[in-house]
């Protein structure tokens, strides 16, 4: 088991690694120069001396095995650089920002559990009844629709038609409530399905039937054996998609101006802010990475039946 | 044994939920309680003498901190009122006094400042001539722009009396120590902490800053030129313009700079609402590359620059107003004497009749010699106004037989410098100086860094370097308007329209001037009325 | 083509859909007889018009008709998105079968690199790589095919190395074919439908992916027309114009429903336990 555990840290490190090594080659090949994309922030085209000594400053000038080199031994001791846009370093901006995005995928989880659980086991119970079928509706519609569209159509109802809801900025619980929407309903629909899939097979399985055929009632079953056992495949996409969020859905973020740390992410592309997108980088893929091995980890561990296949 | 497990790993998971969402609720709980008593105290914005006074204003643009020192962040102290050059420009973009209230040339590189007596620092310390050495200096010392905005070789304080020697007859200097770079601040202060809280001399004093997102301050009462009348401000960053606007209807904002056109029709109600629109210092430019052999004869860029309707485009599309030379008419340098290209199709397709380009299979598009009039048009990404402009301009200019074709980028520099293009379109701050010189020489002159298109023209460096060494305001200008002629009779530059800038406000807010220099936006006159 | 045949036949939920999108797909190939305008052609005078009878849509900041752009859009949209999945079916089969064939080092490189790029936040990877191939709706596909394919890989790799040890592939060996002969006479043709199903199922995802990015500003290059491109010019619009963001939207929603459903409808189609129930 522990020989388990150290082979996936070592995997753990090596897609870091690679990630990484991928990310700044990119910034590196790409066109678009830091220094001068700051310099003309103002509209005021600099003068290329200008342009070279701020290059120089920001270290743009070294090779790249140079940058590479400085950037790995600074993340090593927990230094994530100093971004070019704020002149703040990296980990600061990240933290600062993260709150807000817990804040925003907090609530949408939330949502995500209220909504998809009690409406999937509706659906499985009543499958191919009217009900089922709207339901399957709606979540097909939701998987299908564009969230950005989503997100301007109820900026358009709630915030300017009916001025019900701020539509930016993140203060109170007000302006919470439009983007956590966007960002939920298309998870909601993804999760009804699964979670009508799985509970569909559970009810085939030949315990049900046997608990059915001892007369205990359906309700007890559902609760008692059913929910439990789909629990784990359910907590397990869970898991991932809680990654993708905290990785802060950017477009959601974006069309909101909510302050995440997604919304930082495209910026710092747009600015080729190269310390803040390899900062942004390396934390979501610690966390996708991270919480896949935990997930891993615990499934083996409370149901040493599920084969952990490692290279699958 | 599954129920079991099942139940710890969803209470497990729940309470990891719970945790994030309890700590990062407990995080924003202390900008909120700001926010919120910001929005309580707004209610209270019609406020009598007694209530306190607060507006929410909507800026499009944050630099990286609060220290003028640093990039371009001064701008956003003059901006938001809390700090001020020595001499700034007015609404006509006339220089006026400030920290100093009279300043002199005394030979070709000697100026004389005289520092305005009572004027204070937010901490209350006495602003000197040796406070005001030290702050340019400390600007200089910490920002690459420092010496080639303000060329200096050596500065002397005494009492209220500041000289600075230039290290070449510098006739722009008056423009440059405007720049908000030069944001006079107290060096006697904590300096470490001006990032978030800078000590300068404007109307306003900063009481709190949250990177990237606002700024909050509070009138200063030792303002040199008497108090202002509103007592609180809080400045947020909104930089996407249509959420400006969105949020200016909701009633988050009370005044929002750079309301984007298409949202400026929301605000035509004027017993809510006052727009105040003017040219600003922005022009859409336009470089030919003159190395291309399709456009190395001055015909054929003629012909093009009939062959689009300027007037339409700022009339209909980008709002502003249609462009003569490359210096817009809220500077003084000659609009009204320059003569432009108006939107003449018959002159433009004789022109390219009479250049050789005629149609003659057919297609729409004129060639000569086998050579198709098929033109490379690039242009930013950034500016939307840009956008919609060249696809106008594609969509006129195959009227006339042209063929343009355009991409996109967000940085066109590369191209450029290359020589990779026909056409490059962007939009560029002309009057940044409020002097003619820097442009010209930067743009125009042969050889010049930014002359991509490899213009040259004798008699206009002529009239350049004549700039150099006139030091009469009335004269450069005259130079200044000259100089564009020439350009625009060479036809080797385009100027398409002159960007507008506007402020759009609740009718209960009064006395915001608009300036045409991006540097401003509030100033001491704000109020928040009944 | 039997087998095909019989499927419709028996089942009508699919046979419904998949002759829905074929009349779809036709619907975007004749755009152009169907478009009352150029779509390209601007009209100065009538900028920013609600929809009339010239204009059934109405028009946008430039005075184009926006149910011409639509139209045209949705070539522009199924050429790309077919364009995409065949990029990323090719190669994720490919490094699959090569991955599942080798094993081994290659094995593990490979599925260490499809690992990564899966790890990778999909939307900032592929923004990244557009910023560096420079914008463009093909180079966006290229930055999208070049993180999709990691999934295809992965299957095709599980589904080779389980096809592997069938009796029949075995036997295949026994009876002496070559190693060429094994793969495409016996495996491939065995892995081609859980593929398939996924390539159906992506078509919605891949649309969404597209049309996100020039939602962003980097896929679509002026003027061309293209769903996500205009919901991103409309957007500043939203109160003075809403049909600029309405329509585009909804083109895209319907578009990508149909293909969901319609892989949805295959996968139950193809899934033997469903056949049972």
């Amino acid at each position: 088991m522990s020989r388990y555990i150290v082979k996936r840290f070592i995997q753990l490190a090596a897609v870091l690694f690679g990630i990484s090594f991928l990310t700044f080659l990119l910034t590196y090949l790409s066109p678009g120069d830091p220094a001068r994309l700051m310099l003309m922030s103002t509209g005021v085209t600099p003068s290329d001396e200008l342009v070279q000594q701020v290059r120089v400053q920001l270290g743009l000038d070294q090779p790249f095995w140079i940058r590479y080199g400085t950037w790995l031994g600074q993340v090593v001791t927990g230094d994530l650089g100093t971004s070019y846009k704020y002149d703040r370093p990296v980990l600061d901006i990240l933290l600062s920002r993260l709150p807000a995005t817990l804040r925003l995928t907090g609530s949408a989880l939330l949502l995500v559990i209220l909504i998809s659980f009690p409406l999937g086991i509706l659906s499985a119970v009543y499958r191919n009844n009217a009900l089922d079928y709207v339901i399957r509706l709606f979540s097909f519609a939701g998987l299908s629709m564009p969230s950005f569209w989503l997100g301007m159509l109820l900026m358009l109802i709630f915030g300017v038609q009916l001025k019900l809801l701020p539509v930016m900025g993140s203060s109170g619980w007000n302006s919470l409530i439009l983007p956590a929407c966007t960002l939920a309903l298309p998870l909601i629909a993804q999760y009804i399905r699964q979670i009508r899939t799985v509970i569909l097979e559970e009810m085939s399985q030949n315990y049900v039937t046997g608990a059915r055929a001892r007369g205990v009632k359906e309700r007890v079953i559902m609760m008692q054996h059913i929910l439990p056992n789909i629990l784990l495949p359910i907590v397990t996409l869970m898991g991932m998609s809680t990654g993708a969020l905290l990785g802060g859905a950017a477009i959601v973020e974006s069309l909101f101006v909510w302050p995440g740390v997604g919304q930082m992410a495209v910026d710092a592309i747009f600015t080729r802010d190269y310390p803040l997108i390899q900062g942004y980088v390396i934390w979501m893929a610690t966390i996708y990475v991270v919480l896949n091995l935990i997930v891993d980890l615990w499934t083996h561990l409370h149901d040493p039946r599920i084969r952990l296949d490692v290279d699958v | 044994m599954n129920s079991r497990y099942g139940k710890t790993l969803t209470l497990t998971v729940l309470s990891l939920l719970v945790l994030c969402i309890i700590a990062a609720c407990g995080q924003t709980k202390t900008s909120t309680s700001t926010s919120s008593s910001g929005e309580k105290a707004a209610e209270a914005d019609k406020g009598s003498a007694g209530t306190p006074t607060h507006l929410n204003v909507a800026l499009f643009w944050l630099g990286s901190n609060l220290d003028p020192a640093e990039e371009w962040n001064g701008w956003t102290l003059t901006r938001a009122a809390i700090g001020e050059t020595l001499i700034q420009f007015d609404e006509n973009m006339k220089l006026v006094p400030k920290i100093a209230d009279s300043w002199d040339r005394i030979d070709d590189t000697t100026w004389h400042f005289h520092i305005r007596d009572g004027v204070t620092f937010h901490n209350g310390n006495k602003v000197t001539a040796d406070a005001v050495k030290k702050s340019i200096e400390r600007s200089m010392e910490l920002n690459e722009r420092g010496q080639s905005t303000l060329p200096v070789a050596s500065m002397t304080a005494e009492g209220q009396d500041l000289t600075i020697k230039t290290t070449e007859p510098y006739a722009s200097l008056l423009g440059n120590i405007a720049e908000p770079l030069f944001v006079i601040v107290d060096t006697n202060a904590d300096t470490s902490q001006f990032k978030s809280e800078p000590i300068a001399t404007g109307p306003f004093m900063v009481t709190g800053y949250t990177p990237d997102q606002e700024i909050q301050v509070k009138k200063y009462d030792g303002y040199w030129d008497g108090a202002a009348d509103v007592d609180t401000i809080t400045f947020k960053y909104i930089k996407d313009d249509s959420t400006r606007a969105l949020a200016l209807q909701s009633g988050e904002i009370d005044v929002a700079s750079n309301v984007g056109r298409s949202s400026l029709a929301l605000f035509q109600d004027q017993s809510q609402y006052t727009i105040d629109e003017i040219p600003s210092l922005r022009t859409q430019f336009v470089w030919f590359n003159t190395q291309n052999p399709l456009l190395s004869e001055p015909d054929v860029r003629r012909a093009i620059s009939y062959g689009i309707d300027r007037e339409m485009y700022a009339n209909t599309l980008v709002g502003g107003q249609a462009a003569k030379g490359p210096f817009t008419s809220a500077l003084p340098f000659g609009y009204d004497q320059v003569k432009g290209y108006d939107y003449e199709p018959e002159t433009a397709k004789k022109l390219l009749d009479e250049a050789g380009y005629k149609d003659a299979d057919g297609d729409g598009i004129r060639e000569k010699d086998g050579q198709k009039l098929t033109l490379q048009l690039i242009l930013n990404s950034a500016y939307e106004s840009d956008s919609i402009v060249a696809a106008a301009m594609q969509s006129q200019l195959k009227g006339i037989g042209i063929n343009l074709e355009m991409t996109s980028y967000e940085d066109l520099t590369d191209h450029q410098k290359s020589g990779n293009y026909d056409l490059a379109l962007t939009s560029i701050n002309t009057g940044i100086t409020g002097d003619p010189q820097y442009i010209l020489d930067f743009y125009f002159k042969t050889g010049a860094e930014w002359n991509i298109g490899g213009y040259s023209n004798p008699k206009l460096d002529a009239v350049i370097q004549q700039l150099h060494s006139e030091f009469d305001v009335e004269k450069r200008y005259e130079l200044a308007a000259e100089a564009q002629q020439m350009i625009l009779d060479d036809a080797a530059y385009m100027f398409i329209t002159y960007t507008p800038i506007n402020i759009v406000s609740k009718s209960s807010v009064q006395g915001a001037t608009m300036y045409p220099i991006d540097f401003y936006l509030l100033d001491r006159n704000i109020q928040v009325g009944q | 083509m039997r087998e095909f045949k019989l499927i419709l036949t028996q089942h009508r939920w699919f046979a419904f859909l998949f002759s829905l999108t074929i009349l779809w797909v036709i619907l975007a190939i004749v755009a152009p007889l169907l478009a009352p305008h150029d779509p390209l052609a601007t009209n100065f005078a009538k900028v920013l018009q609600p929809a009339s009878d010239e204009y059934p849509l109405g028009t946008d900041q430039l005075g184009r008709c926006v149910l011409s752009r639509l139209l045209y859009g949705a070539r522009t949209s199924l050429l790309l998105t077919f364009m995409m999945i065949g990029i990323v079916f090719v190669l994720g089969v490919a490094i699959g079968v090569i991955a599942g064939f080798a094993r081994g080092v290659t094995d593990t490189v490979l599925m260490r690199l499809s690992d990564t790029l899966m790890a990778f936040p999909g939307l900032i990877f592929a923004i990244a790589v557009v910023g560096m191939l420079g914008p463009g709706l093909f180079n966006t596909v290229i930055a999208l095919a070049v993180v999709w394919w990691a999934k295809y890989a992965r299957l095709a790799r599980s589904l080779v190395i389980s096809l592997q040890q069938k009796e029949y592939v075995a036997a295949a060996a026994f009876s002496g074919a070559r190693k060429i002969q094994i793969i495409t006479r016996t495996i491939l043709p065995n892995m081609l439908s859980p593929l398939i199903v996924m390539a159906m199922m992506d078509v919605g995802g891949m649309m969404l992916s597209i049309s996100g990015l020039s939602f962003l500003g980097l896929g679509a290059q002026l003027p061309e027309p293209e769903w996500g491109a205009m919901l991103n010019e409309g957007r500043r619009y939203l109160q003075t114009a809403p049909w600029l963001l309405i329509y585009p939207g909804l083109a895209i929603f319907c578009t990508v429903i149909i293909f969901n459903l319609l892989g949805d409808s295959l996968r139950d189609v193809l899934d033997p336990k469903k056949k049972a129930a």
